[in-house]
């Protein structure tokens, strides 16, 4: 079984230190940007299979980026899931509007979160699988 | 012979005879009345003086015979047709004598005759107009009588015999104050008919009520006339008589109409006073104008508020009033272009800037009132200075939005705040919780219980963060109510689930008394969020072998929900503040076991949402608490389906 690319576009370094960590302990390449220019590139690049994106970022914020790799034909099939620390009603709404598949709070649950972010990925392959 | 010539000279026709009855003399009026002339002298008298009876046509005896037997001066005589020498009839009167000679034998006759054709046309005329007059008589509308000098009737209208219920035979030929049993005989009648009349030859219009025996009281309209009558010297009296009793009831009416006219524009015009009283009086300024928009009144409020005097406003056209300042263009528009269609309006907002008294904001209404009965109109405009009101309102409105803004802002603030610490929250909780987990390696016994404090004073600060966020967006009013119905038991097992680890820990009994069927309509999130916070009170506070129950039941149109446990219990002076914000009751249990002191508060806020209500029982410390909660069943957004909805 190939390894499985995660994009993780997040500017608070712990908070992304955390994640990568739980990730690469779940058998995951994670891909890091801390601005959203530098995660659309990588995407571009990477192909990965699933973007982990952080909805507050400094300059383009993650509801924009999301769109934009939404729009782009070579990114537009990578599941996009939402990380926010962010508890407003309605930022989920806005966040699926903008592209996302799923959305998981912060603080994450570091027991369930490899899991999770694995069920997001499956459900993105099987949607590549059926339009292949 | 001067005789001959005297008899020439006359207006009449003369014609003598002999003793033998022939004529002897013709003046020439004879000669051409007869048609003969000198021929005619020695004929026999019928021969030249052929005459017929006007009606019987047939001839009359000779004047000669007659004459010379009777031996009288025959006068004048009526009705005589004398036919000419050429056969044409003329209408003649005649009279004659014989002549005595000398010993009183007679010589002869002497006929004087005259043609009457003139006068027997003007007789038919006089004939054609009576029977003419007697037609006009007898159709005119108005009953009229014609009396002789005596008094009596000669003949009277239709009309008149109609509207008096007399008849024809009763009537002719009757004094006028015999009819109808004596009827007529009225004093005032007789007055006008045997006193005004002779002198006057007419009266006109009097006016004379009378009771009849048969059509009761009657009001009537004398007008009369003498007329002389040429041919006859007769004289006739036309009376003329007029019944105007229901001409009277009308009138009467009319009268009683005018009289409350009267009285309506007498009360009119004391409406009027009454109205112009208060003008005078009310505190907002009005002003009255006539059609032409010219002020025929101001209240005294309206000279005061806008510095005025009477003397410059009356009469005056309202746009020039206080040099020009009244000429505002929305005030022309309303009372030229709106007025005229509406008849009112209702508080228009003018602002104007015055000269004398600064910029104003006005509320204007306008009444346009037909007064008195004519065509004229007034309006009636009344000027309310409202710029001190507005001020007031501008201020509040701006209070209001700066309240607004800040709670917008507040929510802003909250968000934000909230962003803010989740973010290195996410990080204390998660490295705290990966080192308890010790996922990259071991840690000793001291260390794992530092990290756990770590992680579980994270925890606590979380759920403050949570619980400030819920009862901000509360406040907010951004926390809305979704309802739909739902089972109230599988809702209550998942809040259960959420707190049964934490009480089997603690060696509580859990017990569920709720009706499989029950439904309710609410927003099924926030309940199980007020059940997981009361249930999570009663574990917390419950000494280890105690017990909870909850039940759920129907209570009338609600639905009642209560959490008993058999805990430390409350007082009940402090009952009152368990439902407010950071009201933690001082309990000496342990710190790091409490919560937020904002469960309660939001869990009121939750149900005051729904329309419901919350309380507690407690019969003491130590006793136990009851928490008890109700809200309607049905949530008016979301209604019953009707019949119509259930049947497709």
């Amino acid at each position: 079984m190939k390894m499985r690319k995660v994009l993780l576009i997040e500017d608070n370094l712990m908070n992304m230190e955390l994640a990568t960590d739980l990730l690469e302990a779940a058998g995951c390449e994670v891909l890091k940007a801390e601005r959203a220019e530098t995660g659309i590139a990588l995407a571009i690049a990477e192909q990965p299979s699933i973007i982990l994106m952080d909805i507050a970022l400094p300059g383009m914020d993650g509801l924009e980026a999301t769109r934009r790799i939404k729009q782009d034909a070579r990114t537009a099939w990578i599941p996009i899931v939402a990380l926010t620390a962010s508890a407003m009603l309605g930022d989920d709404d806005r966040a699926h509007s903008a592209g996302c598949c799923g959305y998981i709070p912060k603080p994450i649950d570091t027991r369930r979160f490899a899991e999770n972010v694995a069920a997001f990925m499956e459900m993105g392959e099987n949607n590549a699988d059926g339009t292949a | 012979m001067w005789s001959e010539v005297a008899l020439s000279s006359i207006g009449d026709a003369v014609l003598v005879t002999n003793d033998e009855g022939r004529v002897a003399f013709m003046n020439p009026v004879a000669q051409t009345i007869t048609g003969w002339t000198e021929e005619a002298l020695g004929r026999q008298l019928p021969e030249v003086f052929r005459i017929v009876n006007e009606r019987t046509r047939l001839a009359v005896e000779n004047p000669f015979t007659k004459l010379m037997r009777d031996g009288a001066v025959a006068g004048m005589a009526n009705h005589s047709i004398l036919i000419r020498k050429d056969g044409t009839e003329v209408p003649i009167d005649d009279g004659g004598a014989p002549i005595r000679g000398e010993g009183g034998a007679i010589d002869g006759v002497v006929l004087v005759f005259r043609d009457i054709t003139d006068r027997k046309r003007t007789e038919q005329l006089i004939l054609d107009a009576n029977a003419y007059a007697e037609s006009i008589v007898g159709t005119v509308r108005e009953p009229l009588v014609i009396l002789d000098q005596n008094l009596r009737v000669r003949t009277a209208s239709q009309s008149f015999y109609r509207d008096f219920k007399v008849n024809p035979t009763e009537t002719e030929n009757q004094l006028l104050y015999n009819l109808g049993n004596g009827q007529w005989d009225i004093p005032m009648l007789r007055t006008l008919l045997e006193e005004v009349l002779p002198q006057n030859n007419q009266f006109n219009d009097f006016e004379v009520e009378h009771t009849f025996e048969d059509i009761g009281r009657r009001t009537m309209l004398l007008n009369a006339r003498r007329i002389h009558q040429q041919g006859n010297q007769s004289e006739l009296i036309l009376l003329a008589i007029e019944d105007i009793t229901a001409r009277k009831e009308i009138e009467a009416g009319q009268e009683k109409n005018r009289q409350e006219l009267e009285v309506i524009k007498k009360s009119a015009d004391e409406a009027l006073e009454y109205a112009e009283s208060i003008i005078n009086t009310v505190r907002e300024p009005l002003i009255a104008l006539d059609q032409d928009l010219r002020v025929v009144t101001a209240s005294r409020s309206f000279y005061e508020v806008f510095k005025v005097n009477p003397q410059e406003t009356m009469r005056q056209l309202i746009y020039d009033l206080g040099n020009k300042q009244w000429d505002i263009p929305k005030l022309r528009e309303l009372l030229e272009n709106i007025l005229p269609h509406k008849a009112s309006f209702d508080d228009y907002e003018v602002e104007h800037d015055f000269s004398t008294i600064g910029r104003r904001i006005m509320l204007l209404n306008a009444r346009q009132i037909q007064r008195g009965e004519g065509k004229e109109r007034i309006i009636l405009l009344a000027i309310e200075d409202i710029t001190a009101r507005k001020q007031v309102e501008n201020a509040l409105h701006a209070a209001k939005q700066a309240v607004e803004s800040a709670s917008r802002a507040k929510s802003e603030f909250l968000a934000n705040m909230s962003h803010e610490l989740r973010t290195p929250l996410n990080s204390i909780i998660g490295f705290s919780e990966v080192l308890f987990d010790q996922t990259f390696g071991p840690l000793n016994a001291k260390q794992t219980r530092y990290v756990d404090n770590v992680l579980k004073a994270g925890q606590h600060l979380l759920s403050l963060i949570n619980d400030i966020l819920d009862i901000a967006k509360v406040e907010a009013g951004k926390m809305t109510v979704e309802a739909r119905e739902f089972a109230v038991r599988p809702m209550l097992d998942n809040a259960i689930i959420l707190v049964k680890e934490r009480a089997l820990k603690r060696g509580l009994t859990l017990r569920e008394e709720v009706p499989a069927e029950l439904m309710v309509s609410a927003d099924e999130r926030m309940l199980k969020q007020i059940l997981y916070n009361l249930l999570s009170n009663a574990v917390k506070f419950t000494e280890p072998g105690g017990g909870i129950t909850i039940t759920a039941e129907r209570a009338g149109n609600d639905l009642r929900v209560s959490v008993a446990d058999t805990g430390i219990g409350i007082k009940p002076e402090d009952q009152s503040r368990l439902f407010t914000e950071f009201e933690q009751l001082d309990s000496g249990y342990d710190r790091m076991h409490q919560g937020t002191g904002l469960g309660l508060a939001l869990t009121r806020k939750f149900v005051e949402l729904h329309g419901g209500r919350i309380w507690v029982e407690s019969a003491g410390e130590g006793e136990g608490s009851t928490f008890h909660f109700t809200i309607p069943l049905l949530r008016p957004s979301c209604p019953a389906p009707t019949d119509d909805e259930v049947a497709t």
